[in-house]
């Protein structure tokens, strides 16, 4: 596996995570 | 130990054609990546990581400012001073310009043209502290007409808002001049660009930051 392809992997799951926080924020956010 | 060689098939005058040149890879995951596909190095993934947590930072303090903007009676207050649109709004075309200086040194950096890009890095970093003067000026101006941090959620989200963002800006005039100055040394000539990548990168994270604020805080 190669660099790029590992940091590629890293980054989708980094987005994945962002992605959570946002839509978390925007329920809490709709609940508030 | 032995070795595999792929025959390849000879042509009518008898000469073997020399092995294909490597494609940059196919469409398995382990594939180099291509002319189209801009190398993912763990600079860019680290400035991403940086990015992304700032981008979290700055839409909670957005958010913040907007559901006390959109809650409060009346926006700005009464007997509290305008925001100085017309002079940030300038202030907004300076630091975009700033921007194109970072990007045209980093173009100088593609070239191997140190002298270039220390100037250019010079000028990208003097844009940006300009911008700051500016900003600082406009700041004890409002503080002379009473804008206070201590003026309710209007002054309080402003300069919660601006000054985070102007305190980014410190962070990144000198991280640019840190830089310029390992330039001047000839520290990127050997082709170990990353420290410039990643400061180009903050610099143009922070100077596009800029456009979204200005709209939500000084023209909403």
């Amino acid at each position: 596996m190669t660099s790029d392809t590992r940091n590629r992997q890293t980054l989708r799951l980094l987005l994945t995570i962002v992605g959570a926080l946002i839509v978390a924020a925007f329920l809490i956010g709709i609940r508030w | 130990m032995t070795t595999v060689t792929v025959e390849r098939p000879r042509r009518a005058n008898g000469h073997v054609p020399p092995p294909p040149p490597p494609t940059g890879g196919g469409d398995g995951p382990d594939r180099e990546p291509g002319p189209r596909r801009p190398l993912l190095d763990n600079v860019r993934l680290a400035m991403l990581f940086l990015i992304c947590g700032e981008v979290m930072f700055f839409g909670g303090l957005v958010s913040a400012f907007l559901v006390l903007r959109v809650t409060a009676a009346q926006w700005p207050p009464p007997l509290q001073p305008r925001l100085p649109v017309g002079v940030t709004g300038v202030n907004t075309l300076v630091l975009l310009a700033s921007s194109v200086a970072m990007a045209a040194a980093s173009a100088a950096l593609v070239q191997r043209d140190p002298g270039t890009l220390v100037r250019r890095l010079l000028l990208a970093g003097g844009l940006g502290a300009a911008f700051l003067l500016v900003q600082g000026y406009e700041w004890i101006r409002l503080v002379g007409y009473g804008l206070t941090v201590g003026s309710g959620a209007y002054g309080t989200t402003f300069y919660t808002v601006i000054g985070t963002h102007a305190a980014h800006v410190v962070a990144a005039v000198v991280w640019v001049g840190v830089t310029a100055w390992l330039a001047a040394c000839g520290r990127f000539v050997d082709g170990q660009t990353g420290a410039l990548r990643a400061c180009a990168i903050y610099w143009h994270f922070v100077v596009a930051l800029w456009p979204i604020l200005y709209v939500a805080v000084y023209l909403v």
